[in-house]
């Protein structure tokens, strides 16, 4: 059987603004199976950010619960919740907004080991640190620079190694190459793949960058106004996109070579706002194919392969399109 | 496995010897120190009963001169030793009471700006209410209640300043708060109180800084403002802004009585204006 | 050398330095390029390459100081450095546009948005404004936004949008040579191919000259017909689209595809080039690229390479290639 790490069933969550309720997070419910990675795309404002806040219960759940290795941790306490904290980290996507400027990298790598009383010697804490640092690729010489003196891709390597002291099991990386430039990109990505790999880790991969997701992920949740509205392993999403949406998006990214172009999907309209939503398909209005039920009843997630999870009402329809 | 060349840098060190590259804010330090010596040691330079208050009609409003460089007043007393000796009052309470203003502030300002909700409006609201009433007019109220004395005169000034230092904070720390650094520090665990001691205050630090150079020199010239008023400090006791407005019916034959205390207070607020510049930037690890 | 005037822009040996603190930033170091009518030239590159710099300095926007620029830049057969500043406003937004990557900070938010294009209108052409105004719509439905929401603030238009307000506003005075500077960075995919749909049938529909500034060579490959890769202040492969996708010579650009994921096959491992970008105030002897070349030799640490011809239009600045 399936070795499940992280299941996560209906989460939502709620945010109460002077115009109504918004539906940041609506009934989201998915596994990571440990050592895999879960990529999650979709549109600035889809909810994919608060998705993985959630998770991690940096910020509260309205509803539902996360089990971590079967344990409910949207039950634990706040001290229950800072211990599990060493298991379940995250990496964000500005490396130099999540630094604090004012902490050296050896300070700012040192200090969940502080936190947490892992290793309790000065000295042995700063061996512990240089290792890590050794680990993402850092040199020891950075150890007592600041975040600001250093590029793009070595701020992002403290934010891994600050993430990595704790020794997790699952980590939420926010759009962790989005901030960098292409070669860098792929330098941390490699390092991404390499520490998965050397330590068993379960990702949880956010990012709006498809070819990006498709490469890191070994399955993908497409989101979209809050909502999961497609989910597959990455090679079959890519090769028999069936949600309308996702269609779209894969047919949308720029493809950098002059062969196999594909046809292009342009979406009409842009995405609005999760707020007082009608009870209909959410993205019936842009949809090109939305028929009098998309707009009166809201589709949801059936499976139509194996692991392969659609919520349209067009789904036995698709394949022909596909083609 | 030698670490010696990885010791962390020591915060103190650090913003030593950058403040040591920052010539105005250098100047600003030993002008500072100087003032604050002086003050100290006002006692041993002159003696307080005969030079300070002893009244002397034979030198009455002299011109500066060697015996007396910065001249005598209409008591024919020395201006240079009640400008010394005037520094003690002007620059103690100043200091006492903007050290316990921003204390205070900070503490209330720190928690309004983090918990937010309800404690934040109950904060705020009697903060509004203080940052209504005039400082003045607070102190003259609170003196009359109270009596007159260095005590009470502190007390007054501290808690009309404490508002702007509580705005102050809680703004930055709301800033602050909302920063991806912040969620950071949650996200590994850690406690409120090292968030906000550790990773929030230490960034909030620079306008405060600022403010506390401008709210001494405010400070110094209400203090003033309430002797010439006779519920600051009492005569014949010296102290600058006291000193400034017993000499207005002198000005215009005798400016140096205006300019000397004068330039005491310009001089003591520059430098801690060069200084609180200095020491916001010394501390600010990305500029330099 | 009757064929001199089809050109809209001719840049040769462009150099320009900051002098910053002591410190001179050699932004640029000698680019030189032609863009003929009609055509589109990418310009690619990394953070500090250089893209934008060669921009503004196009527009002479370079601020001096602390820029210093040499180098010719010849608008429409005209060297600009011979302008006066009058002169050189009447090109800006009229002969030459340009629009900047962040739309929400090139919109003033306290004016309407037809207010705001029938400004630009207004400034270049003598009309009234009424007739600026009604010009103003058509450029709203031009760039696909209904006219009526021209009386609407900046605020009230979502970031896609705000782009196209951008582009119209670039276009209201149908300038010969539009530079783009990443114009579709900060939008969403969907709306990234909606923008880029709508440029191309712009420049085709009006027969504009194009500098697209990016990053990301899946645009390239869709916009551009020659493609210039700029490392380090220099143009280091030059070529048409079919040159350099499909016979890349230089290794920096070949790096830059293999940094790419690869759509065919997930599982093959990225190829990143190593190292980083170098500081520009103190760039390497020699080649810039030498550092992070695999190839690089000890001639390449010593001697700065010229750019030399592959075949045709092709140009490569790397001493792996000679002429022949």
């Amino acid at each position: 059987m399936a070795d499940v790490l992280l299941e996560v069933k209906h989460v939502k969550k709620y945010f109460h603004t002077p115009k109504g309720l918004l539906h940041a997070v609506d009934d989201v419910s998915f596994s990571i199976e440990r050592g895999k990675t879960l990529g999650v795309v979709g549109e600035s404002g889809c909810g994919k950010s608060t998705t993985g806040r959630v998770v991690l219960r940096l910020l509260e759940p309205t509803e539902g619960s996360i089990l971590m290795e079967g344990q409910d941790i949207a039950g634990l306490s706040e001290s229950q919740m800072r211990s599990k904290r060493r298991e379940m980290q995250m990496i964000f996507q500005d490396p130099l907004a999540s630094l604090d400027p004012r902490k050296t990298v050896g300070q700012i790598i040192e200090e969940p080991l502080r936190i947490h009383n892992i290793i309790s010697g000065a000295k042995e804490r700063q061996n512990r640190v240089l290792e890590l640092m050794e680990t993402v690729g850092l040199a020891r010489r950075y150890y007592s620079t600041y975040p600001h003196e250093l590029d793009g891709g070595r701020r992002q390597r403290i934010g891994i190694a600050r993430a990595l002291s704790m020794n997790p099991k699952f980590i939420v990386c926010d759009e962790p190459v989005s901030a960098l430039d292409v070669s860098i990109q792929a330098q941390i990505l490699n390092l991404l793949e390499d520490l998965q790999k050397q330590m068993g880790l379960t990702y949880m991969f956010i990012t709006h960058d498809l070819s990006v997701v498709h490469h890191f992920s070994d399955n993908i949740a497409v989101m979209y106004l809050g909502r999961i509205i497609e989910m597959a392993p990455s090679d079959e999403l890519f090769a028999h996109p069936t949600h309308p949406y996702t269609q779209a998006l894969l047919s949308a990214i720029p493809v950098p070579s002059l062969e196999n172009r594909r046809e292009r999907i342009i979406l009409k309209g842009e995405i609005t706002s999760p707020i007082n939503l009608p009870k209909a398909c959410r993205f019936a209005s842009r949809c090109l194919y939305a028929t009098e039920r998309c707009f009166g009843e809201e589709p949801e997630l059936t499976e139509i392969a194996p692991g392969h999870q659609v919520a349209c009402f067009r789904q036995d329809k698709a394949d022909a399109k596909t083609v | 496995m030698d670490n010696s060349d990885f010791r962390q840098r020591s915060m103190f060190a650090e913003t030593w010897k950058r403040l040591k590259k920052n010539r105005g804010a250098m100047i600003g330090l030993v002008i500072v120190i100087i003032l604050f010596l002086l003050a100290i040691f006002a006692g041993v330079i002159f003696d307080y009963d005969t030079d300070v208050i002893g009244q002397n009609y034979n030198e009455l409003l002299q011109e500066p001169s060697w015996k007396h460089p910065f001249g005598t007043d209409e008591m024919g007393r020395d201006l240079l030793a009640r400008i010394i000796y005037g520094s003690r009052a002007s620059l103690f309470i100043s200091f006492a009471a903007v050290c316990l203003a921003a204390v205070v502030g900070c503490f209330f300002g720190a928690i309004s700006g983090y918990f937010g909700g309800r404690i934040d409006s109950v904060i705020m609201r009697i903060t509004d209410m203080f940052l209504a009433i005039p400082e003045t007019l607070f102190a003259i109220t609170l003196v009359a209640a109270l009596g007159t004395g260095t005590f009470t005169l502190i007390i007054a000034l501290a808690i009309s300043n404490i508002p702007i230092f509580c705005r102050l904070l809680r703004s930055s720390v709301m800033t602050q708060r909302g920063s991806e650094h912040i969620e950071a520090a949650r996200a590994i665990g850690a406690k409120t109180s090292t968030i906000i001691w550790d990773h929030i205050l230490p960034n909030c630090i620079a306008p405060v800084l600022v403010q506390f150079t401008l709210s001494i020199a405010v400070t110094i010239l209400t203090i003033s403002g309430l002797s010439f008023l006779g519920l600051g400090v009492s005569p014949p006791k010296p102290e600058w802004g006291a000193l400034l407005s017993s000499s207005r019916s002198y000005m215009r034959e005798h400016t140096y009585l205006t300019i000397f205390p004068g330039l005491a207070i310009m001089t003591t607020i520059l430098s801690l204006n060069l200084l609180g510049d200095g020491l916001r930037d010394a501390l600010d690890p990305r500029l330099r | 050398m009757s064929e001199e005037k089809s050109y809209a822009l001719e840049i040769e040996d462009l150099n320009v330095e900051y002098h910053v603190d002591r410190e001179v930033v050699h932004a640029l170091n000698g680019i030189s390029f032609r863009l003929a009518k009609g055509e589109t030239i990418g310009l690619v590159g990394e953070t500090g390459a250089g893209k934008t710099t060669t921009g503004l300095s196009i527009l002479r926007l370079i601020p001096s100081p602390p820029g210093v620029v040499k180098g010719t830049v010849k608008v429409r057969g005209e060297d600009i450095s011979t302008l006066s500043e009058k002169q050189m406003e009447a090109i800006r937004g009229n002969v030459v546009s340009m629009i900047f990557q962040d739309p929400m900070t090139s919109l003033n938010p306290t004016k309407t948005v037809e207010y705001q294009i029938a400004e630009v209108i207004r400034l270049h052409e003598k009309c009234g404004k009424k007739e600026a105004a009604a010009k103003a719509g058509d450029m709203l439905e031009m760039v696909g936004i209904p006219r009526d929401r021209g009386r609407e603030f900046p605020h009230q238009f979502s970031g896609g949008m705000k782009q196209r307000v951008v582009i119209a506003m670039a276009l209201a005075c149908s300038p010969e040579i539009l530079i783009a500077d990443e114009p579709t960075t900060a939008l969403d995919v969907t709306i990234q191919a909606q923008v880029l749909d709508m440029i191309r049938e712009l420049k085709r529909k009006y027969k504009m000259s194009m500098i697209m500034i990016t990053h990301d060579l899946g645009i390239v490959a869709e916009i551009c017909d020659t493609v210039a890769i700029v490392y380090a202040g220099r143009i280091v492969e030059y070529g048409t689209l079919e040159d350099i996708f499909n016979h890349t010579a230089h290794p920096y650009t070949a790096g830059l595809f293999g940094s790419l994921p690869n759509m065919e096959d997930r599982t093959q491992r990225l190829k990143p080039i190593p190292g980083l970008m170098p500081d520009p105030t103190n760039l390497p002897e020699g080649c810039a690229f030498s550092p992070r070349c695999p190839n690089a030799s000890e001639k390449c640490r010593t001697q700065c390479p010229a750019l030399t011809r592959v075949e045709g239009e092709h140009f490569v600045a790397c001493h792996l290639f000679k002429e022949e």
